[in-house]
């Protein structure tokens, strides 16, 4: 008994002592809630010395974008409806990205494939991310056939892209598909924990990469409206986030579009993110022209800027001319 | 002095788990909800107001975002302290909105792992995760 008695209070004992010591879990959260960091701790931000490497996947040696407009919200068999103009922006944006008019997304054809996983700089080694001669955009759609939920899943999103595959009659790593929410509608996490998304899914068994594009300025400043200072420019501030965000996920498709695989940084980082949200500095997001017109863009990371130390650019030429 | 140390046993036994330490097996955990997922293949969402113990099985992935304060002050990193057992994965996926740092991260193996953030002169963020 009195050896019982004894395990019972030493058992008492350490039970005080490690509630003493570690206080109850809410205690304890609400401790790390409010623990200040010492002084001078770097900011979270532009990444530096976060080279992009090969992950042994595809990249987009020929970019063809189909634009799905998702929903009758949009109109019934061209665009109508569609309050901030979003669509032509976003058709004009994409489809100037190609010949020699478009020094903004270049930087992404130092990428390559069919080199060693864990390279950095391809060289003239491997096969390269492509650049359009011509308009990249090779089909629109009005899906009027449906009408787009009001908070649509991850799922009902690669559904509606892999719909629209069907219409357009493609698939392959070389295709984009952008979902393009209605205004009004608002998939689950839109605003608050992304402004848009590439993924891939799968069509008839082939990879199809699509992107899903909410009707960004129903976000406001917090997917990029009024994020640059527009100035006599003519780029409507409201609408800045169509073209940073959509030129974003446009970039990251040709360097992963299995979204997972091809050019990443080792935090999981793609030449987009690492370049988000710039407000200064070396990368600051811009208004650049494209194709003889001005929009508001986000830089991209090029691992050869800078003497192969990387960095994020806003024109590419070539390895020796870009900023 | 009976009813004492049966009291005391009973609360080893709900509060601390010492009857267990004998069969190796870990105590029980208080498992919160995770908020819904927004992204594919999520098991959920935590972010900066998310506090305590979050269960996830091997296999399942969590996402977590923290909403700083515009382009100034940004939460750093999310880390894993182990990760072993939850591994962060790749974010690239998105574009997160102005202000937010995202973590995505994947249960591997059996564990426990804590995921801590922090702004610069500011909070600090963590929460503990259980994997089973």
């Amino acid at each position: 008994m009195r050896r019982s008695t004894r395990a019972l209070l030493t058992c008492a004992a350490a039970t005080t002592l490690a509630l003493f010591a570690a206080g109850t879990p809410a205690r304890a959260e609400s401790a790390h809630h409010t623990t200040p960091v010492r002084p001078g701790h770097p900011a979270a931000g532009a990444a530096s010395g976060s080279q992009l490497s090969y992950g042994g996947g595809p990249i987009v040696t020929a970019p063809s974008v189909y634009i799905v407009y998702w929903g009758s919200q949009w109109g019934s068999s061209t665009v109508t409806n569609d309050p901030a103009g979003e669509a032509p922006l976003q058709l004009a944006f994409l489809g100037a990205l190609a010949g020699s008019g478009d020094t903004w997304s270049t930087s992404t054809t130092q990428y390559c494939q069919g080199v060693p996983v864990g390279t950095t700089q391809c060289g003239s080694a491997g096969t390269h991310v492509g650049h359009a001669s011509s308009n990249p955009v090779k089909g629109t759609w009005v899906d009027s056939g449906v009408t787009a939920p009001n908070r649509p899943s991850g799922s009902q999103i690669a559904a509606e892209a892999v719909r629209a595959a069907s219409h357009f009659g493609v698939s392959g790593d070389n295709v984009q598909i952008v979902v393009d929410a209605p205004h009004g509608v608002k998939p689950r996490g839109f605003g608050t924990q992304y402004c848009a998304y590439h993924d891939q899914t799968t069509v008839n068994g082939a990879p199809l990469p699509f992107t899903n594009m909410p009707y960004v300025s129903d976000a406001g400043a917090s997917c990029g409206a009024n994020f640059v200072p527009t100035g006599s420019s003519g780029v409507n501030g409201a609408t800045e986030g169509v073209t940073i965000v959509g030129g974003h996920e446009f970039a990251e498709t040709l360097t992963d579009p299995a979204a997972s695989n091809g050019w990443l940084s080792s935090s999981g980082a793609e030449n987009g993110d690492l370049c988000a949200w710039i407000s200064s500095g070396q990368g600051a997001s811009s208004i650049i022209s494209v194709g003889g017109r001005n929009y508001a863009v986000q830089s991209l990371w090029s691992n050869n800027f800078n003497n192969n130390s990387g960095g994020c650019v806003n024109s590419y030429v070539s390895a020796t001319n870009q900023h | 002095m009976g009813r004492f140390a049966v009291a005391v046993l009973a609360l080893c036994l709900v509060v601390s788990g010492c009857a267990r330490t004998g069969s190796g097996g870990p105590s029980p955990v208080p498992c919160r909800s995770l908020s819904e997922a927004a992204l594919p293949d999520s098991a959920g969402t935590l972010d900066e107001s998310s506090s305590g113990t979050y269960c996830l099985t091997v296999g399942q992935t969590v996402d977590v975002f923290l909403h700083g304060t515009g382009t100034s002050v940004r939460w750093t990193p999310i880390a894993s302290s182990r990760p072993d057992v939850l591994a962060p994965q790749r974010t690239g996926v998105l574009t997160a909105p102005v202000g937010v740092t995202p973590g995505i991260f994947t249960a591997m193996r059996a564990g426990t792992a804590q995921l801590t953030s922090s702004q610069p002169n500011g909070p600090s963020w963590s929460v503990t995760m259980v994997v089973s």
